[in-house]
């Protein structure tokens, strides 16, 4: 049998149907001839329709057989562990915004204790962890980059002097440091280094380098975008002392210098590296991190593979560090439901609140990863322009802004209205005291009232029109809709949304070329002072381009502040005074959301600021 | 013949330095800066002082003209130079990615081939009847349906059906045949799809107008079989138009894969441009244009050559 005879066989046959006999209709000009029948020869007419239909089914068909060739289905079953408790599902209805902090500190004890596990359990070696980026980051240099895209795949191969705690996002833990000391005055900080430690090129790890590292990221390097100048701003110098000593030296105290030392970015780079080719980190990175960076395809993907000689013994778990690049959030999602990933998002990307329940409905054994990344979305007035430069316009909008329905209908109530500051911050109002603030209490007739008295008073006893501008991300935008329907609502301000993309939106807010944004903060550590960036500065963050000189005043003597009951002090005063001024206008407060598969243990939590090394998770199939 | 190729080759200078100008000066006129985008991001403290010192360093604050008369003189020595965003060399760039696009492009056409083709015969040959018009509107679709929102659910219901998406991390064809196909078998079926009714509609149109020639119905009246009338005198000549349109298409699959190739995480030229829009980075959009009019330009002139080899009516000169 030929393949043209194939179609005429029974079985295709009895698959297509019946034979359809061709009728011709020729035509010559207007004119239409009768139809002629075409002699049939078995096997023989090209026109015969099964074998049309062979060529379109043998595309087919041929599709189907390479797609199942691919890789086999994800897990769709939660992995059976001797002594393992079934896993459940940990999602929280409400978001986890206790970070509390401890951010300054005497001694500290020498070498990280080793992650503690269920009794039952034996971590296992070996195995592949997939993780998506949304995108790929202008470079790999952690030195000239700070975002989740660099981080998340190449903060494995990398250390720091200090880190987070991979169990607890709240705990400073040492690195490349056995132990460190603060002076009393709070401006030396002394760090003892680890023994033994080796790059990946084999070279050891010297005081050199550490010293080298610090003033490299902490000053202007010709022709590099250091992005981290700001945070090592309270640096005046480093020394280096015997066979083992390191100490920075502070112009002043400052209270979250200990935080950014501990931040996955503030990394230790050999500087013979460095000084040889100042780029060199744009192609390859060399660091000390339980992962080496085998190979990186732009756009594709990062591949790590375990260090060997890794300084902490035993670690790591895990063979390969797979970072796929997924831009699209469907196709994340999708992968992760499949198998060929293992979390759903990290660093950037994360799920809104409609895809965890599609998720968990599918799917009840994934795991949610509590966050330590919160994000504030709110209304960002321009003080630079009218009406907004007057605070009674802006306390209008405060209060007529309903934060409990933007919770309930944007976040499915997983959100809780927002101040300035996470509740969890010293000094600052609980969530009971924040809710009986103007603006915040329900009912809200007596805010609205206000509100509209406050609007006559200020000349726009009708109302005037906003024009918003959003972030081209959906979330801005959902956002702005619903404030402007609030307002319209409340008030009578009527107005439009002017979604843009992220590069119009950062130019608009540099040349403050807009009349107000939906935009948010994003706060990685419940530090207050992490949010100066925020509302202090003509700096990007600003976005209000507020210019309040008491609340300067007050976050820089947060920052000095090392006496916990000062702090708080100034916490609550500083406070006060932003819900006096309002340079933004807060909606609530909303986690981010990743879950994972329950048989990746060890990866405790979403804060890619903190700790993204790795070193501790193992697969448990 | 040589002629037209020398004339042809000459009009392409004048095209690409039309087209050079345009999106210079579009990628200045639109809004975005690429120094703020270097600077910018999420946390970031950069201020207009700081900004206005990247742009001088970038060099995008020296007059328009010499900034294009600097850009042409490299184009020229087919040295694209780096990408403002990442500071990476432009050709290896798209050098690496340019060969997915193209593998896409052309498993794109196969399938518009594979599908509008036999769907536009068997509609001329049964001509309005229902099995046309089912044809029709399966065809239309293409056409109607946006392709990012017939990926999306691709995925989606490869997903729901069979618990499968293709794979991430883009196998490349020589290292893993399979997995490659695996993964450019469906964004070629989205972008293949959308052509399919342009070709069967032509197609149809084609054999009908071929099928009522008068040498036509003399070999079937002399008692040629069908299938020799249908090989040997009507495909030939209802077919030439459609491989011309094959050929276009293959630069359109081109330009129009960039949101496909983001949906399906593919390292084309087509999700570097959208990249770089977004990060409004001059020198890399400007050379993928002017890559992409220097293939589409190409195509056009392959195709017409072409069409002078299959028909020997048609002189080229």
């Amino acid at each position: 049998m030929t393949f043209w005879d194939w179609p005429n066989s029974r079985t295709f046959k009895t698959f297509i149907g019946d034979k359809v006999s061709w009728k011709f209709v020729m035509c010559k000009s207007s004119q239409r001839l009768p139809s002629v029948e075409m002699p049939k020869v078995k096997g023989d007419s090209i026109m015969n329709s099964a074998r049309a239909s062979a060529i379109v089914s043998w595309a087919a068909i041929l599709g189907l057989f390479v797609g199942a060739c691919a890789t086999p289905a994800g897990p769709a079953s939660t992995p059976s562990q001797p002594g393992t408790p079934p896993a459940a599902v940990k999602s929280s209805s409400t978001p986890t915004t206790e970070a509390t902090m401890s951010t300054t500190t005497a001694s500290q004890p020498t070498a990280p204790a080793p992650t503690p596990k269920p009794a039952a359990e034996q971590p296992r070696y070996g195995g592949v962890l997939k993780l998506p980026v949304a995108g790929h980051s202008r470079t790999i240099d952690t030195f000239q980059e700070k975002s989740g895209l660099q981080i998340v795949p190449i903060g494995p191969t990398q250390n720091g002097l200090l880190t987070y705690s991979p169990q607890d996002g709240n705990k400073i833990i040492p690195e490349l440091a056995e132990r460190w000391e603060i002076s009393p005055d709070g401006k030396t900080y002394t760090f003892n280094l680890r023994k033994g430690v080796k790059f990946h090129n084999g070279s050891p790890l010297t005081l050199e380098d550490i010293k080298f590292s610090v003033e490299w990221q902490s000053r202007k390097q010709e022709g590099l975008q250091i992005e981290r100048l700001t945070d090592w701003a309270p640096l005046e110098k480093v020394t280096v002392e015997g066979a083992g000593t390191v100490r920075l030296h502070l112009k002043n105290v400052s209270s979250s210098f200990m935080s950014h030392i501990a931040e996955a970015h503030a990394v230790i780079a050999p500087k013979d590296v460095l000084t040889k080719g100042p780029r060199a980190f744009e192609t390859s990175v060399i660091g000390t991190g339980p992962f080496k960076l085998k190979a990186f395809e732009r756009g594709v993907k990062y591949e790590l593979v375990k260090n060997a000689s890794y300084f902490v013994e035993g670690r790591p778990y895990l063979d390969v560090i797979t970072v796929f690049v997924v831009p699209d959030r469907g196709t994340r999602l999708a992968a992760f439901r499949t198998g060929q990933l293992h979390v759903t998002a990290v660093g950037t990307g994360y799920l809104s609140v409609d895809e965890l329940l599609e998720v968990q409905r599918n799917h009840p054994e994934v795991v949610r990863l509590p966050s330590f990344d919160v994000t504030n979305p709110g209304f960002s007035p321009n003080w630079t322009r009218k009406p907004w430069s007057d605070v009674r316009v802006r306390r209008a909008v405060h209060l007529a802004l309903d934060r409990q329905e933007a919770a309930k209908v944007l976040e499915k109530g997983t959100a809780e209205p927002a101040g300035f500051f996470t509740f969890s911050t010293p000094g600052i109002m609980s969530k009971e005291e924040l809710l009986k603030q103007p603006g915040y209490r329900q009912p809200k007739d007596a805010d609205i009232a206000e509100a509209k008295r406050l609007l006559a008073e200020a000349g726009y006893p009708d109302g005037f029109e906003i024009a918003l501008t959003a972030r081209g991300d959906a979330d801005a935008v959902k956002w702005g809709e619903l404030m402007l329907a609030q307002l319209k609502r409340n008030l009578g301000i009527s107005g439009k949304m002017n979604p843009v993309t992220k590069a119009i939106s950062d130019e608009l807010r540099l040349k403050e070329s807009f009349d107000a944004m939906s935009i948010q903060t994003v706060e990685h550590m419940s530090n207050p002072v992490f949010q100066a960036r925020w509302y202090v500065g003509k700096g990007l963050s600003n976005v209000s381009r507020n210019d309040d000189a008491k609340i300067a005043e007050l976050f820089a003597a947060l920052d000095r502040e090392l006496d916990p009951v000062k702090s708080a002090d100034i916490a609550r005063q500083l406070e006060q005074r932003m819900f006096e001024v309002l340079p933004r206008i807060p909606l609530y407060w909303s986690s981010e959301i990743t879950v994972k598969w329950p048989h990746v243990r060890n990866l405790e939590y979403i804060g890619y600021y903190l700790n993204v090394r790795h070193a501790d998770v193992w697969l448990a199939k | 013949m040589r002629q037209y190729l020398t004339r042809r080759l000459l009009l392409t200078i004048p095209t690409l330095i039309g087209v050079s100008l345009v999106i210079f000066v579009l990628m200045r006129v639109i809004p975005g800066d690429v120094a703020v985008s270097i600077l910018g991001g999420e946390g970031s403290d950069v201020t207009l002082e700081e900004v206005e010192r990247l742009r001088e360093e970038l060099g995008l604050n020296k007059p328009l003209y010499e900034q294009y008369a600097a850009w042409l003189w490299g184009l020229v020595r087919l040295d694209l130079g780096n990408s403002l965003y990442t500071r990476q060399p432009i050709f290896d760039e798209i050098a690496r990615r340019f060969p997915v696009t193209l593998q896409l492009a052309l498993l794109a056409t196969l399938f518009s081939a594979l599908m509008g083709i036999p769907a536009g015969v068997i509609s001329a040959i049964r001509q309005d009847t229902k099995l046309d018009y089912a044809m029709r509107i399966i065809t239309i679709g293409g056409l109607a349906i946006p392709n990012f929102w017939l990926a999306t659910l691709l995925i989606i219901a490869l997903v729901l059906m069979f618990n499968w998406v293709p794979p991430l991390g883009f196998p490349k064809f020589l290292d893993d045949p399979l997995q490659n196909l695996a993964l450019m078998f469906w964004p070629a079926l989205v972008l293949g799809y959308r052509f399919v009714s342009y070709l069967s509609r032509m197609t149809r149109s084609c054999v009908l107008e071929v099928l009522r020639q008068d040498y036509v119905r003399t070999a079937l009246s002399k008692g040629l079989m069908e299938r020799v009338v249908m090989l040997r005198h009507v495909l030939p000549n209802a077919l030439l138009p459609v491989v011309t349109v094959l050929g276009i298409e293959v630069a359109a699959v081109i330009s129009g894969s960039v949101v496909v190739e983001s949906i399906f995480s593919l390292p084309g030229v087509g999700s570097a441009f959208l990249h770089s829009i977004n990060e409004r980075d001059p020198a890399m959009v400007q050379n993928l244009v002017v890559v992409f009019a220097l293939f589409v330009l190409a195509i056009n002139l392959l195709v017409d050559l072409l069409y002078g080899i299959l028909d020997p009516r048609v002189q080229l000169r």
